[in-house]
Formats: structure tokens, C-alpha cells, sequence
């Protein structure tokens, strides 16, 4: 991978997804944050203070926007039932997303979609919840 | 809406604003706080709460464990990914103590 990264040599959001994913990196989120699939800095513990506050039921539907790795909407999706839409910009952080919900048997009643933040394509009222963590860092 | 965002500190001039673009995330600078930002569209604020300090005890263990595993993960991300990821985590320990950026917990609900 060159050095030479978007923005003052940090790393582009594809970059993000395929720097530290190896099985190494992993146990080192998993050891420090609680979780190897987290992409920002929310712990179990927080995502808990998410569920609570959503309160989401079996029967809605949760954005998780600019979800990268899936988390913590899987967090939520998993205590509660609800169907979780996964909504990232790069292919990288949607490929791990996939692992994170089939990984949580949570494929069945989740979708991923790469669309922007700023032009989301779905129509007002589609969700019931929506989250977000760290986006953009 | 509940959501998880890293923010400028409160009440910060332009030059510490760019600074904690530089230390921390660059996208930090936003028109406003993530509060303030559900207000102006309409949106109920039910709950903030500032979870910097948890924040703060993430990198810490971050960077603990950076240094911890060390030589596995140098082998397995290779020294420039090493190398990035340990700065990277200094910078924005560096931008937490100095107050720079704060990271925030917004509830908020459509009325």
C-alpha cells in the first residue's frame, strides 16, 4: 500500500476498511474495545446505552449509517429482533459488514447498501431507528 | 436517532479548531455539534452525554495493546500500517487531554 494517503497522508475511508484486518488486528480491537468488528471507539457498553435508547422492537427497521463493519447496528439488531440496514460509502467496509451479520446470524433480516450519507435513496418514514458511530473518522 | 460523534471541544478558536482537524479526525470540523445540528432540523434532543472520558480509556487501551503485540503486528500489517495506526492514536490521545475534540452521545427524536 503506498504512503501516500487521501487528505495530509491520512488514510482514505477504503483504506480504513483494508489496513488492520488481519486476524492480529482483530484480537487487538477485540482486547481493547470489546469487540473486533467495532470501526470507531463505541464499546458493548455503549452500544447497550444505544439499544436502550432506540428501543427498537422485532417488528422495525433500524439505519445503521455509515455502518462500516456493522456495529453497532448489529448490536442493536441482535438484542432486539428489528430488521437493520447496514449504509456505507466504501465496498471495503461493506465486505466486513457481511462477515459481522452472517458472523451474528443476523443475515436473514439485514441488507447492506453503498450509498452516500448526503443522498441516502430511501423514502421518508422507511425507518423506525436510525444510528450512527463515528462516521467519517 | 442515537448516535455516537467525535466533535471540536466546546468554545474553541479557529487556530484550535484546524489543530484538532490535525490531531485528531480530519472530518471533525462540522457546522456544529451533532446537538445542535438535531435541532436545527427539527428533532427533539432527549438526551447528551459526554463519553470522552471512556474515549480517552479506548485509545489508552488502543495503544497499549499497539505496543503489547507490537512485533505480530508489524508482521502482519506491515510497518507502515504499524507505524500509522500508533501515531494516529497518539495524535488524538494528545487532542483528548488538550480538550481539542470531546466525543458525544445525541438522542434525539422526530416530534
Amino acid at each position: 500500500m503506498s504512503q501516500e494517503r487521501g487528505g495530509r497522508g491520512r488514510r482514505t475511508l477504503s483504506e480504513k476498511y483494508e489496513a488492520f484486518s488481519s486476524e492480529a488486528a482483530r484480537r487487538l480491537r477485540a482486547h481493547a474495545l470489546g469487540t473486533a468488528t467495532v470501526n470507531g471507539y463505541t464499546t458493548p457498553e455503549q452500544a447497550q446505552r444505544v439499544a436502550d435508547a432506540l428501543a427498537m422492537t422485532a417488528a422495525q427497521r433500524l439505519l445503521d449509517l455509515g455502518g462500516g463493519r456493522g456495529w453497532p447496528g448489529s448490536y442493536v439488531a441482535r438484542r432486539s429482533g428489528c430488521r437493520l440496514v447496514v449504509c456505507d460509502l466504501p465496498a471495503e467496509a461493506l465486505y466486513e459488514a457481511r462477515i459481522t451479520l452472517d458472523d451474528e446470524a443476523l443475515a436473514d433480516r439485514s441488507a447492506l447498501v453503498r450509498a452516500d450519507g448526503r443522498a441516502l435513496p430511501f423514502s421518508e418514514g422507511s425507518f423506525d431507528g436510525v444510528t450512527h458511530a463515528d462516521v467519517l473518522c | 436517532m442515537a448516535a455516537l460523534v467525535i466533535e471540536t471541544g466546546a468554545g474553541l478558536g479557529a487556530d484550535e479548531v484546524a489543530l484538532a482537524a490535525e490531531l485528531g479526525p480530519s472530518d471533525v470540523r462540522s457546522a456544529g455539534s451533532l446537538e445542535e445540528l438535531s435541532r436545527e432540523v427539527g428533532l427533539r434532543v432527549d438526551e447528551v452525554a459526554d463519553v470522552t472520558e471512556a474515549f480517552h480509556a479506548a485509545l489508552g487501551a488502543l495503544w497499549e495493546g499497539l505496543r503489547r503485540d507490537e512485533s505480530e503486528l508489524r508482521r502482519a500489517e506491515g510497518d507502515v500500517e504499524y507505524d500509522y495506526e500508533v501515531g494516529r492514536r497518539r495524535s488524538m490521545m494528545e487532542a483528548v487531554r488538550r480538550g481539542l475534540i470531546r466525543r458525544t452521545l445525541v438522542v434525539a427524536t422526530k416530534p
